[in-house]
């Protein structure tokens, strides 16, 4: 399989036609995706304008049959962690160790302390803020799995790590969750 | 079927589906039987449903000049070197400049 287009080499119609078509059918999926990631409407529009460039350079290296959005999600995650590195220079510093203990414990039975009492009411706006707190790396696993519906495999995929590093990063980033929307609704 | 409560993080790999065939069963059975593990469940399914909801309630569409930026970024990188180049040269910081010293030089020839 040919390599990434070289960015000067003369543009084919099939290349444009391409691009043309992936912006059609995936454009707003790739920028609401972008922005649950960024939770910034700049930030979403730029890493979708780069993804998209990103899609054309490297056309040809689209496997037909295989899922065009997980591919320009793992475009977009990738961007997103280069970008995050290169704006603070600590974004591997955000992300706790997979293998630590969990601060909130996941793997306590329910019944210990049920947590039902978080979800009854007016969730929204609590659930929306916790999501902002959360790491970027926690809120990418947490919207492919619940938003998008993605499988543990799929994933692992796109963001590039073991089904269990998914596993491990989507069980802490639910409990950090709820933690979050604990505290948010106590401050409603 | 599993004797003792489903901890949150089965719990949450359960309404994943990502359970082994035999583990989805047997944490499906607990449920029907045990109150505690199935208002648990039911807590974790609607913090998936508000996440799910609250998605629904930003979604957005793409800006159309996200996707001018798009075509004219590559149409920018996709122009041959000479006409970059030439582009670089006849842009308004150097081109004015440029132009106001051959209009001065042909008016001071002609005077």
């Amino acid at each position: 399989m040919a390599g990434p287009r070289k960015p000067f080499e003369p543009p084919t119609e099939e290349q444009r036609a391409f691009l043309e078509r992936a912006i059609e059918q995936y454009g707003k999926a790739t920028y609401n995706f972008a922005y649950r990631l960024t939770r910034n409407e700049s930030d979403a529009a730029d890493l979708t304008q780069e993804a998209f460039i990103r899609v054309y350079r490297a056309w040809r290296s689209f496997v037909p049959g295989t899922s065009f959005l997980s591919w320009v999600y793992r475009i977009v995650t990738n961007l997103y962690r280069d970008e995050l590195r290169r704006r603070k220079g600590r974004y591997q510093e955000e992300i706790p160790d997979d293998n630590a203990p969990q601060e909130f414990g996941g793997g306590r039975p329910l019944a210990v302390e049920p947590i039902d009492e978080y979800v009854e009411q007016q969730m929204s706006e609590p659930v929306a803020k916790a999501l902002e707190e959360l790491t970027p790396d926690q809120r990418a696993v947490l919207v492919l799995a619940d938003i998008e519906e993605y499988s543990y495999q799929e994933i692992a995929e796109v963001v590039g790590c073991s089904i269990g590093t998914v596993r491990s990063r989507l069980h802490r980033a639910r409990n950090q969750l709820r933690r979050l929307v604990i505290q948010h609704r106590a401050a409603l | 079927m599993i004797n003792e409560h489903v901890t949150t993080d089965t719990l949450v790999d359960y309404l994943h589906r990502e359970l082994a065939p035999e583990d989805d069963a047997a944490v499906h059975a607990h449920l029907a039987a045990c109150r505690a593990c199935t208002v648990a469940y039911e807590a974790e399914a609607r913090l998936t449903d508000q996440l799910c909801s609250n998605a629904r309630a930003e979604e957005r569409e793409l800006p159309p000049a996200v996707v001018a930026r798009i075509r004219s970024e590559i149409a920018q990188q996709t122009q041959p070197a000479w006409w970059r180049q030439l582009t670089l040269v006849l842009r308004p910081t150097v081109g004015f400049p440029v132009a106001a010293v051959l209009v001065l030089a042909v008016v001071l020839g002609f005077s």
